[in-house]
């Protein structure tokens, strides 16, 4: 009982526990700066799909993080490029819609 | 004591979790914010961009319409047609996007000036809480208001019979060429063809004056005299024309005439 005394001491199981605790909040931190970067990236890459649909060259060539739509399906899209061509003496408009995958 | 030193670090790790959760929520909802209203602007503006870079191919496209046909397509069927345009594809967008942004054409116009003719529409995008007005203008490098308007008038006064007084035949062949010389003499941007060729017959004849009624057929080809689309308007008709002589004309019964005149 003395030996077991001495092994299972209370510091140690106060120490484990805060141990735990430190470690599932440091867990939920590194999650919510993940999320955090996850925003920034989303913007980040907002602004150049923003200027690739002003320059009329939007796709989705080398950018293997997104997808492109021709509708809009849900509201968690990235941006909206409208795209106006002429057909013989008419205008024909469509859109595109970029979601991230 | 171990967990005494830790509980320092423990309170920190609470505060830069209470920031995060905090500054998680704030830039989460302000960037929702920022890619609707970028959105927006972007839908508004782009549209607006690329209606400034197609309408000149579809007025190119409508010009050689009217040129081909100017007198049932006339500048304001342009500029009805154009709108239209305009209006389907805006509303298409609209439509897409679940009226996100929309589009009302508050005004348009077609013109000629000078030698050009100038297509304007103006449009508003409401967004919710404001609106952008853009006036988009193009302009074609031709009046085809003035031609579709110079095309109806020649049709028009060709279409009246007319009559000739002369004193021989030969005088009355001249005199005919010129007024249909006359009638196509307009000053202007276009090149103006009038092919006719016409068969007369005596109908009356007394001591003093000879009277041939006959009809002139005519072609009459008109083109701009530029080049942005190969096309020419070619009006058939037919008129008829009396020619009175001022003496007694022996033996001629019959003669016909042909010919053609231009603006140049």
């Amino acid at each position: 009982m003395a030996l077991a005394n001495s092994l299972v001491f209370p510091d140690l199981l106060i120490s484990i526990t805060l141990i735990v605790v430190i470690l599932v909040l440091t867990i939920y931190l590194v999650n919510l700066l993940m999320k955090l970067s996850m925003i920034d990236y989303k913007a980040s890459m907002g602004t150049y799909l923003f200027v690739a649909c002003q320059l009329g060259n939007l796709s989705d060539n080398g950018l293997s993080h997104i997808i492109i739509m021709n509708k809009l399906v849900s509201s968690n899209y990235l941006i909206i490029c409208p795209r106006i061509v002429v057909n013989g003496s008419q205008l024909t408009s469509s859109i595109y819609v970029v979601y991230t995958r | 004591m171990i967990y005494k030193s830790l509980l320092p670090i423990l309170i920190i790790l609470l505060i830069m979790i209470v920031i995060t959760t905090y500054l998680m929520h704030y830039v989460s909802t302000e960037t929702a914010k920022a890619i609707i209203l970028e959105n927006k602007y972007l839908l508004s503006i782009n549209t607006f961009r690329q209606l400034n870079e197609t309408l000149p191919q579809v007025l190119q496209n409508r010009a050689c319409m009217l040129i081909v046909n100017p007198i049932n397509y006339t500048c304001n069927s342009i500029a009805i047609d154009m709108t239209n345009s305009v209006n389907n594809a805006l509303s298409t967008i609209s439509n897409k996007t679940n009226n996100l942004v929309i589009y009302r054409v508050v005004n348009y116009t077609v013109y000629g000036s000078g030698n050009i003719t100038i297509y304007r529409v103006s449009i508003n995008a409401f967004i919710q809480s404001s609106n952008i007005e853009r006036t988009i203008t193009v302009s074609y490098p031709f009046n085809l208001c003035y031609y579709s308007q110079l095309v109806r008038e020649i049709s028009n006064s060709l279409g009246d019979g007319i009559t000739i007084n002369a004193n021989n035949i030969t005088d009355a062949i001249w005199k005919i060429n010129n007024g249909l010389a006359n009638k196509v003499a307009y000053h202007g941007q276009s090149r103006i063809i009038l092919y006719y060729t016409g068969v007369f017959s005596m109908i009356k004849r007394t001591h003093n004056y000879t009277v041939y009624s006959g009809s002139i057929n005519y072609v009459l080809s008109i083109s701009p005299n530029i080049n942005t689309c190969n096309e020419t308007t070619e009006i058939t008709g037919e008129f008829h024309a009396t020619v009175i002589i001022n003496a007694f004309v022996n033996n001629t019964y019959y003669f016909s005439i042909n010919g053609a005149v231009s603006n140049n």
